[in-house]
C-alpha cells in the first residue's frame, strides 16, 4: 500500500468515525481541525485504524504525532514491519 | 506483584446491580444533540445504565448477596474467618463499613476485617488478599465483597464530565474463597502505577480540599492553592485510559500467561473489566485474541466499577457458559492507575444469577 492510499483509506476511517462525509483530511490536518474530536472519538480512531490496517501501535505513540502527515508514516512504517 | 496459589479454591461468586434501569441515549439528550448522544452510546456501548434505590449503599448489597452465598453454599457463619470489603463509596468515614458488615452478617469476632479503598481493580485485589489470607494458613474459608454506587446519572447538573451519565452503573460482588489441597492454582498479576493517580480522579469529598479551604481562610495559603481541587465529582482522561489498557494490561497479562507457562490460546475467556466496548475491542486487536474471547457484556448494566466482572460472570449466559470451557483470565484496571489480573479454573464454581434492587 502507497502513501495515497493509506491517505485515502484514513480519510475514510475518520469519515465513518465522525459521520461526516466532508472530512478531507490534508499532511497538516491536527485533532483540532476536526469538529467533535475528543479523547474518546481519539480510541474510535485508534480501533478503527487497527482494524482498517490490520497493525498494532501503542496509543502512546499515537499521542506523540502532530498532524495526519506523521499519522500516515507511522501507518506505512507499521504496514512494512507486518 | 506475582503469584501461584495452589490451595486456594473459588467456591461461589455473586454480583447485584440496581433494577432501576436509565436510558443513556436518553440521559445524554439532555446536554448533546441525538446525533452526539447516539455516538457516546455506540462508542461506550452502554445502552442503559443501572441504578439501585438511594436508599441502598455498597455494604447494603453486598450483605445481600453475601447472605445469599452463605446459603446457597451451606456455610457456618463462624467458620468465616475474614471478610474483606473493597469499595470507594464507604457508608462512612468511621468506622470503615466492613465493621457494619460483620455486625449485619453475623459473623464471629475472630473473623479479621478488612477495608480497602479501590475501584476497578478492587475485585481482583480483593480476591488477592484474601487468597493470600489462605496460602498463608490464617484462614480457610474467606468472604470477598467489593462493589461502588458511582451511578451519576442524577449528578449531571453538578458534574464537570456530563458523559459520566453515560458510563457507570451501580454494581456489587461477592467471592467465597476456600482452602482446598491441591486445587487447580490460582496466578495472580498485581501492579500499580501511582505515578497515574491523576488520570481518575475524584477531589469532590477530599480532606485535603477541607483542610486547604480552612487553611484559605485562615490565610495561611493563598486561594489558588485550591484551584487544583475545584473538580465537580470524578474526573476522567479517557485517552489515558486507553492508553493504560494497551500498554499495561495487555503486557500485565502476557506476563500471569508466562507465569503459569501458557499461551493465550490455552484460556478460553478473557474477562475484562468491562469499563467500555471500545477499551476492549482496542485489547482484543491488540492482543491478536478473538473479540468473542474478550466479551463486552455490559450494554444494560453500565460500568460498575470493581462489580464489573462479577456482574458480567453472573449476568451473562454467554460469559457462564465459557466458564466451562476451560481456564479464565480476570483482569481489572481502573483509578490509581493500577492492573490486577489472576488465571483461575472457574469451571466448578458456583454461579448465583444475578440480583437487582
Amino acid at each position: 500500500m502507497n502513501r495515497e492510499e493509506v491517505f485515502t483509506k484514513l480519510n475514510e476511517v475518520f469519515q465513518d468515525v465522525f459521520d461526516d462525509e466532508t472530512i478531507c483530511l490534508t499532511d497538516e490536518s491536527k485533532a483540532s481541525d476536526i469538529q467533535d474530536w475528543d479523547s474518546l472519538e481519539f480510541v474510535n480512531i485508534i480501533v478503527a485504524v487497527m482494524q482498517t490496517f490490520n497493525i498494532k501501535f501503542s496509543i502512546e505513540d499515537l499521542r506523540k504525532l502532530k498532524n495526519i502527515g506523521q499519522m500516515v508514516d507511522l501507518i506505512l512504517q507499521r504496514l512494512s514491519h507486518d | 506483584m506475582k503469584a501461584q496459589f495452589n490451595n486456594v479454591y473459588i467456591r461461589a461468586i455473586a454480583a447485584c446491580s440496581g433494577k432501576t434501569l436509565h436510558n443513556v441515549a436518553k440521559t445524554c439528550q439532555s446536554f448533546l444533540d441525538e446525533k452526539h448522544a447516539a455516538r457516546l452510546v455506540k462508542t461506550l456501548g452502554f445502552e442503559n445504565v443501572r441504578e439501585v434505590p438511594l436508599t441502598m449503599t455498597t455494604a447494603d448489597m453486598c450483605v445481600e448477596i453475601a447472605k445469599d452465598v452463605i446459603t446457597r453454599c451451606n456455610i457456618d457463619k463462624d467458620s468465616i474467618d475474614a471478610l474483606i470489603f473493597v469499595t470507594q463509596t464507604n457508608d462512612s468515614v468511621a468506622p470503615a463499613s466492613v465493621f457494619v458488615m460483620q455486625d449485619k452478617l453475623g459473623l464471629s469476632a475472630n473473623c479479621y476485617l478488612n477495608n480497602i479503598t479501590n475501584g476497578c481493580a478492587g475485585s481482583v485485589h480483593g480476591i488477592f488478599e484474601g487468597a493470600c489470607l489462605i496460602n498463608a494458613g490464617v484462614a480457610k474459608r474467606v468472604l470477598v465483597c467489593f462493589g461502588d454506587t458511582y451511578c451519576k446519572v442524577k449528578d449531571i447538573e453538578d458534574s464537570d464530565q456530563k458523559a459520566n451519565a453515560a458510563l457507570f452503573g451501580d454494581g456489587a460482588g461477592v467471592v467465597l474463597l476456600e482452602k482446598q489441597e491441591n486445587c487447580a492454582p490460582i496466578y495472580f498479576n498485581v501492579q500499580a502505577h501511582g505515578n497515574l493517580h491523576k488520570v481518575i480522579h475524584d477531589t469532590k469529598h477530599s480532606d485535603r480540599v477541607e483542610r486547604l479551604k480552612k487553611a484559605a481562610a485562615q490565610g495561611l495559603v493563598d486561594e489558588s492553592a485550591l484551584l487544583p481541587y475545584q473538580t465537580k465529582g470524578i474526573q476522567i482522561e479517557g485517552t489515558a485510559i486507553a492508553s493504560y489498557a494497551i500498554d499495561n494490561v495487555i503486557p500485565n497479562v502476557n506476563d500471569l500467561l508466562s507465569l503459569a507457562n501458557l499461551t493465550k490460546d490455552d484460556v478460553a475467556l478473557f474477562l475484562l473489566h468491562q469499563a467500555n466496548k471500545t477499551i476492549l475491542k482496542a485489547v482484543a486487536l491488540s492482543m491478536d485474541v478473538p473479540q468473542e474471547k474478550i466479551p463486552f457484556v455490559a450494554q444494560n448494566t453500565g460500568n460498575t466499577s470493581s462489580a464489573s466482572l462479577a456482574l458480567a460472570i453472573c449476568e451473562s449466559h454467554e460469559v457462564t457458559n465459557r466458564l466451562k470451557d476451560g481456564l479464565t483470565v480476570l483482569s481489572a484496571f481502573g483509578v490509581g492507575m493500577n492492573v490486577a489480573s489472576m488465571l483461575c479454573d472457574l469451571s466448578k464454581t458456583t454461579v448465583l444469577e444475578a440480583k437487582y434492587f
